[in-house]
């Protein structure tokens, strides 16, 4: 169920700033409030994908005493992409909502 | 004796063997990402704690099989590209000889003027069905190994027929040779050879990922 929106996800874990893989399934499960519990390794196709699609890019750094780790971060077309996606989850999650329990999401 | 991280590490090589830059590169991305992961339990020993980041991560084969879903989706995307040119190529010399040589000289070789014609049907007819059904599987999300075998196959049938064709405008070029129907005839050759190398590297890469997967 979350493959069509792992992308999504991954955008929005990097909203505040660049972070690396590891840190990014963090901040998807934080996020989440552990209910995404991904196998780790799912994330790293996605964030290749992304940047090759040209909504992240990536750098190595090297931080001092510390591993050398690639550090993602949104593009511009990325934080377009990102608020695509969220209004297009508010739709669908508005219907589903209306066709499940009847009740309108937005204000009549 | 290696550890788990490096066990881990040297089968995700292997997986990967079909693309030697993306394996350098998701290497040196896992292995921060395991080491990271064991360090965060200091409390297990160091084989319970690898242990637990790699079957945190999945298994290598699953990981190198998404990698080699996107790669093979990015070359067929290129492939359909290159495709739709040299159909459009084809077409343009086709035009050409139509405009520039009277009906003798297509009935002098009836049968190279049959292929010349019908064959390009045949290879728009594959190709577009062909590239409509890689589209709805994209849709669909099922761009991988396993569901890219219809259009691959309607994507050579186009190309043998689009070969066809153009041998057959080679024919009709050579036997009323003129420079406009040679420069057409050049264009096609070339259009045909960039396809078939796009189409060969594709079926290289698909053959060497699929390998390494299942082996």
């Amino acid at each position: 169920m979350l493959k069509g929106h792992l992308d999504a996800l991954v955008l929005a874990a990097l909203e505040g700033g660049g972070a690396h893989g590891y840190a990014i399934i963090e901040a998807i499960r934080v996020r989440s409030r552990e209910a995404f519990d991904l196998p780790e390794g799912t994330v790293y196709p996605a964030l290749h994908r992304l940047e090759k699609a040209g909504l992240l890019k990536s750098a190595w750094v090297v931080p001092e005493g510390g591993r050398k780790r690639r550090v993602y971060e949104l593009t511009k077309k990325g934080k377009d992409g990102l608020a695509e996606r969220r209004a297009a989850w508010a739709r669908f999650a508005g219907a589903v909502e209306h066709s499940l329990t009847g009740r309108s999401p937005w204000p009549a | 004796m290696a550890g788990v991280i490096d066990a881990y590490l040297a089968e995700l090589d292997h997986r990967l063997a079909f693309d030697r830059a993306l394996r350098d590169r998701v290497r040196a991305e896992v292995e921060d990402h395991l080491r990271e992961a064991a360090a965060a339990h200091p409390a297990l020993c160091v084989d319970e704690a690898e242990r637990r980041a790699v079957t945190r991560f999945g298994a290598a084969r699953d990981v190198a099989a998404r990698f080699a879903d996107d790669i093979v989706a990015g070359a067929a995307r290129r492939t359909w590209l290159v495709l739709a040119v040299a159909a459009a190529s084809a077409l343009l010399a086709m035009r050409l000889r139509r405009m520039l040589l009277d009906d003798a000289a297509f009935d002098a070789v009836p049968l190279a003027a049959f292929l010349d014609r019908f064959a390009f049907v045949a290879a728009v007819v594959c190709g577009v069905a062909g590239f409509f059904i890689w589209r709805a599987m994209e849709r669909r999300g099922l761009t991988d190994l396993a569901h890219a075998r219809l259009p691959a196959r309607l994507a050579v049938a186009s190309l043998a027929a689009l070969v066809l064709s153009i041998a057959g405008g080679a024919c009709i070029a050579v036997a009323q040779p003129s420079v406009p129907t040679l420069a057409a005839f050049l264009l096609e050759i070339a259009m045909a050879g960039w396809l078939g190398l796009q189409a060969f590297a594709l079926q290289r890469r698909t053959g060497a990922a699929l390998k390494a997967l299942t082996s």
